[in-house]
């Protein structure tokens, strides 16, 4: 038996997203990605003498609506808070930040893994601003770049509600998927604009009470946070089975090796000094901001799903991966506007239109009204389904309509009994002895003439009325030839 | 409160201020007396008394999302008593957290 | 050339082209040149500087274009106010040799009123001291005897308008800071409602009490310069929006029926009785032209030094955390690694700062906060609560600006706690965020100036002038001039 069969994980996440804001959270300096080192500062995020922050009122928006999405108790007046250590990528010396009083409380946040939705709680969401960067290189010195310092952050601290590594992964990518629906931030990992650190515990299975927990930090994909919180739990796991106590403390994950390792001990813990931000009011969070947020709040993405499995009868596993992003969600309710039937567009999303795709948000070439086109011409019989991929194909080159393409290529399905009748008749006519052994009883023949049918129709013959005619006519029950 | 030498030094190390041995003992006295002439406040009934943040009421007043360029970053860059070539701040090679 | 007692006298003379901007500072920087070795205002004399606006500003009086309403005023500045083109140190080592790459938005004001920048003036290290000792480049004396301290932390902007080496400067208040030195140097200076100047590019000591202000010869000239200083700043999250009531007027407001609050019990017992009696002097002349007096409380005075201290001390120890040798100023010992040079180059910060910094550390710290720090702020509730139960029943608060006349230069400096106490009277007003003036009203029996303070509600400033103003219309204290520096015959 596994160490892990008796013990349960108890996992909390605390998650920072990097807010779409076009100016940093204190001053007017962008936060566009990749500039030259120190070239996106001012006095104000350089913590020079005597310079003061004032707050980007978008920053506070935008955190307002992650609040509501996350079902959280909103603070009208929430205060800022210093956070004081030294670090040379710490330009004042303290971080500005929310402590005893942050912007939003008690949300709950639904997340899918297994096939289940599971409520994780949110305890809390704050401001704050970045830190800058600091390279480490080989020699005897380290590089300080002050473009981030000052861009702006929240984070969403979890309740320890999450059991496993997957649900940590899939709250993750919940995060994210709900940051993108709202406009909020790319949400971009590699970036960094969405970063993780997990607090995990064991206890004995069927306990309720807390084990020593350990931090671990640097999880930046979603695969790191599973495989890291899959090596913690055993490290700790195989510690408790021999007795051992579980030392709290911090640790990195090193992704190159899958381990994670002791970043400093309890004791170490810095004295960070909270108190409040003497240098800004309190952030002001107003009922008529509250209302008109709530109003223009979109669909999130667990909720469309839900929705997608109600009202269209998808299956749960369809409609989260039509939610993997908002911009194919967005597609498929497009196309299903344009009269397509739901779970036919869905499939041709997944399997046609997906695979044609590097990224599920890049703008297809085949509008969703095309595709709903399309799928027209199939379910009216017009087109055959076979001859609508390569009819999808076309279209995805020229971005025209299905009609347009079946059209110019001649592709429209041939329905008409007469001419189906004479290609049959001549098929027959062409190939008597495969007639004859038909006709003796060798019926694996009858796929021979279906595939001559439609070589000569170039596939375009109705298959249904094609059996049907072929049937009659190879038994001799077709109309005579004159 | 009296404040030992050892309390001195871990306060110091906090403020990343460097004292020595005699500097410590000298220190945590007079910092000791001050504590003391603090303590006053212990009599003080605060029960359910607020603690003031801000002085003034002020609107809460932000700022709109529209980038400044700052013409200064060079000027600040160029402040630093140590820097390289490509724009960043040098200092002694960071070990730990 | 003569001397001119007022800046509305000098505005004068040069709208009527009687003298030119660049002659006036001229004569000014001439007197610093020639006396400042004795008293040590200046920090840095921006000679070149001073003269070439001077000269743009005559330009612009010559041709009768408007070019604001300190144009060509001679004014100096405390170095804690962050300067573009001249240098500032806060008084401290650590910013030796720094230039700022911005200028406070103080500075930027009067610069946009026309007003001559003649430097940068002396003050005790980050603005921590009552005695300008604090300095960590030469002490500033004053002018009305050199053994003894000019007050401080704003030492030098008092000193320097004592001593005629300019027509009005700008200090800071965090607990006293304008209103004791000016106090002590027999000047005019106030302290306004913390929020009603910008402290943007003003170098930080405690951001919730730190307030600038002008100091000058007369609470007009004060009125003057407040009026072009104050107002709501963008850039300073903590500024009133509030529009400015017009101080010139408020200057020649009556005082009949104004009601001045006496907590007689309590400055009689903190004060000398030189101090004492001048201030009831004082009161009496108010009463005689008007005023009604009424006895009124006051906050517990050793409680508030206490509450002050402890929130002044831990918003020191943040706000001083960036100066580390990372980014600006010195750096010493970085062969050493990064923590040593952090210790190493903190150590340039002076005995006093660092002695705050430790004891705002650990004020802050883990099992200290709430008995300390939030207690503090506790208090700092109930005070402001004092004060506005106080000004249910009056106008104007009166107590005398400091317990004594100035002090000589030794005298405290090894008595940090000593040195605390004195800052009684003020210190409660930057609790409560209110504005306070302080004029002179007399002087002790060695010859050295009493300053008599008034307080008023947040936003009170018009009553401070109103009752400041027809205070100096009755009485010539702030007329008066120390003799003793015209040894070398410069002229004023």
């Amino acid at each position: 038996m596994s160490a892990m069969d008796r013990y349960e994980a108890v996992i909390g996440l605390e998650v920072h997203v990097q807010l779409a804001t076009a100016t940093k959270i204190f001053c007017g300096c962008s936060t566009a990605f990749g500039a030259p080192a120190n070239s996106q500062i001012c006095p104000v995020c350089t913590g020079q003498p005597g310079v003061l922050p004032v707050l980007n009122g978008r920053v506070l928006r935008f955190a307002a609506m992650i609040a509501l999405a996350l079902r959280c108790e909103i603070r009208r007046r929430s205060i800022f808070a210093r956070k004081n250590y030294f670090y040379p990528d710490l330009p004042k010396g303290y971080q500005i930040s929310q402590y005893d009083r942050p912007l939003a409380e008690h949300g709950t946040v639904d997340v899918l893994c297994d096939e289940t939705m599971h409520a994780i709680g949110v305890t809390r969401i704050h401001l704050e601003e970045d830190a800058g960067k600091c390279i480490h290189a080989a020699g005897g010195d380290s590089f300080v770049d002050l473009n981030r310092a000052g861009v702006p952050l929240i984070e969403i601290v979890s309740e320890p509600e999450i059991r496993s590594p997957q649900q940590a992964a899939a709250y993750m990518r919940t995060i994210r998927d709900i940051v993108r629906a709202l406009n909020i931030s790319d949400g971009n990992m590699e970036q960094g604009s969405l970063r993780c650190d997990a607090n995990v515990s064991l206890r004995p299975r069927g306990e309720q009470g807390l084990g020593t927990k350990t931090e671990v930090k640097n999880l930046n994909s979603f695969r790191f946070v599973q495989k890291a919180l899959e090596y913690e739990i055993e490290r700790q796991a195989a510690i408790l089975a021999d007795g051992g106590q579980i030392v709290q403390q911090t640790r990195l994950f090193d992704a190159d090796r899958g381990v994670t390792r002791v970043m400093r001990e309890k004791e170490e813990a810095h004295d960070y000094r909270y108190f409040p931000e003497p240098d800004l009011p309190p952030a002001l969070v107003s009922e008529a901001l509250l209302g008109e947020l709530s109003a223009a709040l979109p669909e999130l993405p667990t909720a469309r799903i839900q929705r997608y499995v109600d009202q269209h009868q998808l299956s749960l596993l369809d409609a989260s991966e039509l939610n993997r992003e908002r911009e194919l969600a967005d597609y498929f309710e497009a196309a299903v506007a344009a009269g397509a039937q739901p779970k036919r567009a869905a499939n041709w999303i997944m399997v046609e239109l997906l695979s044609r795709l590097d990224d599920a948000r890049q703008p297809s070439n085949v509008s969703p009204q095309h595709l709903a086109g399309l799928l027209e011409l199939i379910a009216s019989g017009k087109v055959s389904g076979k001859l609508a991929k390569s009819i999808f194909a076309k279209m995805w080159e020229s971005g025209e309509s299905a009609e347009a393409v079946a059209e110019r290529e001649n592709l429209f399905q041939q329905s008409d009994e007469g001419s189906i009748a004479a290609e049959i008749a001549a098929v027959i006519a062409e190939n008597p002895k495969q007639v004859a052994d038909y006709r003796a009883g060798k019926e694996k023949l009858f796929g021979f003439f279906v595939g001559q049918v439609m070589k000569r129709t170039r596939g375009k013959a109705n298959p249904q009325l094609l059996n049907a005619l072929l049937k009659k006519q190879l038994i001799g029950e077709g109309p005579s030839l004159d | 409160m009296k404040l030992d030498p050892e309390q001195c030094q871990r306060v110091a190390e906090l403020a990343r201020i460097e004292v020595d041995a005699d500097g410590l003992v000298r220190l945590s006295s007079q910092l000791g007396k001050i504590l003391e002439f603090f303590e006053q406040l212990d009599a003080v009934n605060t029960e359910g008394v607020e603690p003031t943040t801000s002085v003034v009421e002020v609107s809460g007043a932000t700022r709109e999302d529209v980038v400044r360029e700052s013409a200064l970053a060079e000027r600040i860059v160029d402040a630093a008593p140590r820097r390289d070539a490509s724009g960043h701040i040098v200092v002694p090679k960071i070990i730990g957290g | 050339m003569s001397v001119f007692d007022s800046i509305e006298q000098a505005r004068q003379a040069l709208d009527r082209h009687e003298i030119s901007a660049a002659e006036l500072t001229e004569h000014y920087l001439r007197r610093v040149q020639a006396l400042d070795s004795q008293l040590g205002c200046f920090l840095h004399l921006d000679r070149q500087g001073a003269l070439e606006q001077a000269e743009l500003i005559d330009r612009s009086l010559a041709a009768n274009r408007s070019a604001g309403r300190l144009a060509g005023i001679p004014l100096a500045l405390k170095d804690i106010l962050v300067t573009a083109d001249q240098p500032t140190t806060c008084g401290s080592k650590v910013l030796e040799g720094w230039r700022a790459s911005y200028d406070a938005t103080v500075v930027e004001r009067l610069r946009a009123s026309g007003a001559v920048v003649l430097g940068k003036l002396n003050m005790d290290e980050f603005a921590m001291g009552s005695s300008n000792e604090n300095s960590a480049y030469f002490p500033c004396k004053n002018p009305w005897d050199l053994r003894c301290v000019p007050g401080g932390s704003s030492g030098g902007s008092a000193a320097a308008v004592a001593a005629d080496f300019c027509l009005g400067t700008l200090g800071t208040d965090t607990g006293g800071s304008i209103r004791q030195p000016a106090s002590f140097c027999g000047v005019t200076g106030i302290k306004p409602t913390y929020g009603r100047v910008s402290r943007f590019g003003v170098i930080a000591f405690a951001s919730s009490l730190d307030q600038v202000g002008p100091l000058a010869r007369s609470v007009e000239d004060c009125a003057e310069l407040l009026a072009v200083i104050a107002g709501h700043d963008p850039q300073d999250a903590t500024t009133i929006e509030q529009p400015l009531e017009d101080y010139r007027q408020a200057c020649r407001q009556p005082i009949s029926g104004l009601r001045i609050g006496v907590p007689r019990e309590v400055f009689s017992a903190g004060a000398d009785p030189a101090v004492c009696d001048a201030v009831e002097r004082a009161l009496a002349e108010l009463e005689q032209a008007g005023a009604i007096l009424v006895e009124v409380g006051f906050p517990d005075m050793s409680r508030a030094v206490a509450t002050y201290y402890v929130i002044c001390t831990a918003e020191a120890s943040s706000n001083l955390a960036r100066y580390d040798g990372v980014r600006y100023g010195q750096r010493i010992g970085e062969d050493d690694g990064l923590l040593a040079m952090y210790q190493q180059t903190r150590r340039l910060l002076g005995a006093e700062v660092q002695r705050r910094i430790l004891l705002g550390t650990f004020a802050l710290s883990a099992g200290y906060y709430e008995a300390y720090y939030a207690k503090a702020q506790r208090v700092r509730t109930l005070i402001r609560r004092d004060f506005s139960d106080a000004f249910a029943a009056c106008d104007v608060i009166a107590t005398p600006t400091s317990p004594t006349a100035a002090f000589e230069l030794g005298e405290k400096i090894d008595d940090p706690l000593q040195m605390y106490l004195a800052d009684v009277f003020t210190i409660s007003a930057n609790l409560a965020g209110l504005p306070g003036i302080s004029l002179p009203c007399g002087f002790s029996a060695r010859g050295l100036p009493i300053g008599l303070q008034l307080l008023a509600k947040p936003l009170g400033e018009g009553e401070l002038l109103r009752c400041g103003a027809a205070y100096q219309r009755l009485t010539d204290w702030h007329r008066r001039r120390p003799e003793n520096l015209e040894s070398d015959g410069v002229s004023r």
